[in-house]
């Protein structure tokens, strides 16, 4: 089975062989080729090789379908598009594997081709590529020309960095290049020039890097570029190697090769803003505005555009339930009434949709209630939890108790890593009893936000080895916390600050001891607060009379 | 705020209390990074500034920072702020 498969649809390509050889000539890896001709035989003899394979369609398809059928040919761990009308330099595919990573969609440098010359066939004249020539300047030969092929990179320019306006259409980020993370061997773009990209084969179906609802072609670098990085991914440009494109822009017989209106163009990039500037895509995990901010200043948007779209939240449009970041909410419906309706009430001001899994029937609370019939206890509150996050459709979630007060900046933390718990460790302890409330940084359950497989997967397994073993304190709470052999998993775990407190409301029947002194800890913090008002929220005394 | 780089020495933080902390006794920024709590000393900087000097090398990631003031009879913590430290890439 090979590594990599180098994906390319052809469709009326003169310079397809070229492509090939160039290919062939320089793989260094365990690499093959799938071409699509989409909708006409190769124009040139093409070689036969163990490496090559041709997929031939009477009628085109279109180029995103091509590459879409190409892929799923292809077995291989990784797949890279490439034009049809491309050089490659010398074991381009070896020094791009040993760089990449899965969660990276990678180009490398990019020059120009030198494709060809035209010469006349009557003085020798030679002639820079471009159309079909009228007549020679030389010797006024007006029927006799022939390509001479030249097919190399160019020495300059070297292009790196690719960016999109607000359009969105297509720039060169030249600017890029002078920063600081524009320097060195492997750096991010924010875009792609769409002619040659690679990623691992699993991303290209997962993000559906080829939607073929946006247009036959059009808009592809800005595309795959967009769903690498809002779903968590990164562009990265590799100048260790290089691939040289042949511009056909000069019309006539040198220009595209698959028929493009202007109206399919707009199409394309109509499609984009709705989906993307819009944060409407379904697989998106990172709003618009912070790709943006990663690489602002941006040619081609302006501070207002960027404060625009920054208010724009981020959603799902496959359902319009669903958003990538979701709350689970478990209760085992013992609290206080008059405490677990002021949280409720909080959390519906929320605007995520709810899971709720609780002990007692839910109908009005939540976007979807799980009835566990079950009793209260460790085990059941773990298998609570499991079933609301395999209910739950988003790929971020936030775990909500029944007697916590969260507001809403709890909700803007988007977690980095996919493999790490994160805790909100802006928490206040509040006594409903006395107004009295304290402060210290701890992981607590409440607070935990991370990515859905990543819970399922410790919850699973933490289910498993309880019925299996029984319960210890030793496994801990909170997922990815401790060291101790008792642990569920090795996942790691890290914290933030929300930009305003959660409020743990203390009601003498927690699930965790209240620690009111620095005396009631077995391990001392390093800080600890006592304190009789809270940011946001205002004076604890009030405070338990107004909510509570 | 120009965008601060791992590796990067000497960075002068400057948080606008947006009141007056001239009196404050305990004028101090508790970090959180990577889930690691330490402590940072601050000084009053022109009436509503808290100020320091971070000489260590900065890391990739995201700084959380808690302001903890005592002013007078007052003692508390501000809403934290961040700062995030980019890598740098070759």
């Amino acid at each position: 089975m090979f590594k990599l498969s180098i994906l390319i649809p052809s469709r009326n390509e003169l310079f397809l062989k070229n492509t090939i050889d160039s290919i062939l000539n320089n793989i260094e890896a365990d690499t093959e080729i799938i071409v699509i001709c989409d909708g006409q035989w190769p124009i040139e003899g093409i070689p036969d090789n163990p490496r090559l394979t041709i997929i031939h369609h009477n009628e085109s398809i279109g180029q995103r379908a091509a590459i879409n059928e190409a892929a799923r040919y292809s077995q291989a761990k990784y797949v890279m598009k490439m034009d049809a009308h491309c050089a490659v330099s010398k074991g381009f595919d070896r020094i791009l594997l040993e760089d990449m990573q899965d969660d990276y969609t990678m180009v490398p440098l990019m020059k120009n081709l030198y494709g060809f010359d035209w010469v006349c066939k009557q003085c020798g004249n030679r002639r820079y590529q471009g159309p079909t020539p009228i007549s020679c300047p030389n010797c006024g030969n007006t029927k006799e020309f022939e390509r001479d092929i030249i097919w190399k990179g160019k020495n300059s320019p070297n292009s790196t960095s690719y960016c999109f306006d607000s359009d969105p259409h297509f720039q060169y980020f030249g600017e890029f290049k002078k920063r600081k993370e524009g320097q060195g061997d492997l750096t991010e773009t924010m875009s792609l020039q769409g002619s040659c990209w690679m990623l691992t084969r699993d991303k290209y179906f997962e993000l559906g890097v080829c939607d073929e609802s946006f247009g036959s072609w059009g808009s592809q670098g800005i595309e795959v570029a967009l769903k690498t990085w809002l779903s968590g991914g990164r562009v990265i440009c590799n100048k260790k190697t290089w691939y040289a494109h042949l511009f056909r822009t000069q019309g006539g017989d040198f220009s595209f090769p698959y028929p493009l209106s202007n109206k399919q163009v707009q199409k394309a990039k109509k499609g984009i803003r709705d989906l993307f500037f819009n944060n409407r895509w379904d697989r998106q995990i990172l709003p618009m505005f912070w790709l943006l901010e990663r690489f602002w200043p941006v040619p081609g948007w302006t501070e207002e555009e960027l404060e625009k779209i920054k208010k724009v939240p981020l959603r799902s449009t496959i359902n319009n339930n669903s958003l990538n970041k979701s709350i689970i909410f478990y209760t085992d419906n013992k609290l206080k009434l008059k405490i677990a309706h002021c949280v409720q009430r909080q959390l519906n001001t929320i605007h995520l949709p709810i899971v709720s899994a609780s002990l007692k029937p839910m109908p009005h609370f939540g976007d979807k209630n799980i009835y566990v019939k079950k009793k209260h206890g460790y085990l059941t509150m773990f298998y609570q939890i499991l079933v609301a996050l395999e209910a739950s459709e988003s790929d971020i979630i936030f775990f909500c108790e029944h007697d916590v007060l969260y507001h809403p900046s709890h909700f803007d933390f988007i977690p980095e890593k996919k493999n790490v718990f994160y805790y909100n460790q802006n928490v206040y302890h509040l006594n409903s009893d006395n107004g009295k409330s304290v402060f210290y940084y701890a992981n607590r359950t409440s607070q935990l936000c991370a990515y859905k497989n990543l819970l399922i997967d410790h919850y699973t397994n933490r289910i498993k080895i309880i019925e299996k073993n029984g319960f210890s304190y030793r496994m801990g709470f909170e997922p990815g916390t401790h060291n101790r052999k008792e642990k569920i998993d090795n996942y790691t775990c890290s914290s933030w600050l929300s930009e305003f407190p959660n409020i743990d409301i203390r009601h003498g029947n927690n699930l965790t001891k209240s620690k009111w002194s620095v005396n009631d800890f077995r391990n001392k913090p390093r800080f600890f607060k006592q304190c009789d008002c809270i940011p946001y929220w205002g004076e604890t005394a009030k405070l338990i009379k107004t909510f509570l | 705020m120009e965008k601060i780089y791992a590796g990067t020495t000497n960075l002068e933080i400057i948080i606008d209390m947006q009141q007056d902390i001239s009196n404050a006794t305990v004028h101090e920024v508790i970090v959180l990074k990577d889930g690691e709590e330490s402590v940072w000393d601050a000084e009053v900087y022109e009436s509503n500034c808290l100020r320091f000097l971070y000489t260590s090398e900065l890391v990739e990631g995201t700084y959380y920072l808690h302001p903890n003031l005592t002013i007078n009879d007052w003692s508390g913590l501000a809403n934290p702020v961040t700062f995030r430290v980019y890598p740098k890439w070759g």
